[in-house]
């Protein structure tokens, strides 16, 4: 693993833990890290936030690092998985930003619109199992086989919409809607192979579709 | 207004890379960390970390902080 660099803090992995956890050097190292991690997410803002907003960011970094100490998995240094914390905080919150003040509305507006999709018709079978066959099957599928949180979620992520976004406004987390999806996902594959198109098809009409 | 033609065809590509198990963003974020120094020291992909590598695919936010994560690192250097 690379070595401590001359602005890092010294400290090894296993003191880390052992002061965050409560060890004698407690204090310390809390003060240690906030200041490290008030350096990174000075470096990963980059200017588009204000103090009293980075300050909140290394409040908040500082506490989800220290409650996941137990996640650590040790197989690199202690500031650089403090640092992917840092970068998902401070992501998370500048994502939550531009989504306020860009596109307010677009998700209700999905909504709306996934409420009032009307089902196709049922496509009728085609033996050559052409690009347009497919995406008429994957539309009616869609219609049909998906929860509608699934058809809202799976319709915003397609229009772009921030997960964060689609998180809070589905009232949920990054982490759940992501399986939401992918539960959506998984069945809308298992459902496209059960109506003869095999993986390999759907891989060169997407591989076709590349632009 | 439904999904139009080039979103479906963005839906089919998702479809062609899902997998039945997949990292989600927790688990992702779980071993960014060690990853990123493998890569830096140039050291090759182990095979545990392919479910990192699908989720780069699959999930552009995670590709988004990887990639920050990166340049960050590669500027403190």
């Amino acid at each position: 693993m690379p070595g401590t660099k001359p602005n890092e803090p010294a400290r090894s992995n296993d003191r880390w833990l052992a002061a965050l956890r409560g060890g004698a050097e407690s204090s310390d190292a809390v003060r240690e890290l906030e200041r490290f991690l008030g350096g990174m997410i000075t470096r990963v803002v980059r200017g588009r936030l204000d103090a009293d907003a980075r300050a909140d960011l290394v409040q908040e970094s500082l506490v989800r690092v220290i409650e996941s100490l137990d996640s650590f998995r040790g197989d690199s240094a202690f500031t650089t998985w403090a640092t992917a914390i840092a970068t998902r905080v401070a992501f998370t919150e500048m994502r939550r930003r531009h989504a306020r003040t860009h596109r307010p509305g677009d998700f209700e507006a999905i909504q709306r619109e996934v409420e009032a999709m009307a089902c196709p018709t049922t496509p009728a079978p085609d033996a050559r199992l052409s690009r347009t066959h497919l995406l008429e099957v994957l539309e009616h599928l869609v219609a049909t086989r998906l929860t509608e949180r699934q058809r809202v979620a799976i319709v915003a992520e397609l229009r772009g919409l921030p997960t964060i976004e689609i998180a809070d406004q589905m009232g949920t987390n990054q982490n759940a809607l992501y399986k939401l999806v992918h539960d959506a996902r998984k069945k809308l594959r298992t459902a496209l192979l059960e109506r003869g198109f095999t993986a390999n098809a759907i891989h060169e009409i997407v591989t076709e579709a590349r632009p | 207004m439904k999904p139009d033609r080039t979103e479906m065809l963005k839906l089919l590509r998702f479809l062609d890379l899902t997998e039945e198990r997949e990292w989600d963003c927790d688990d992702f974020l779980a071993h960014v960390a060690g990853f990123v120094e493998r890569a830096r020291a140039g050291l090759p992909v182990p095979p545990e970390a392919q479910p990192l590598l699908h989720h780069l695919d699959v999930c552009p936010e995670c590709l988004e902080e990887y990639l920050e994560l990166c340049r960050v690192l590669r500027d403190e250097a």
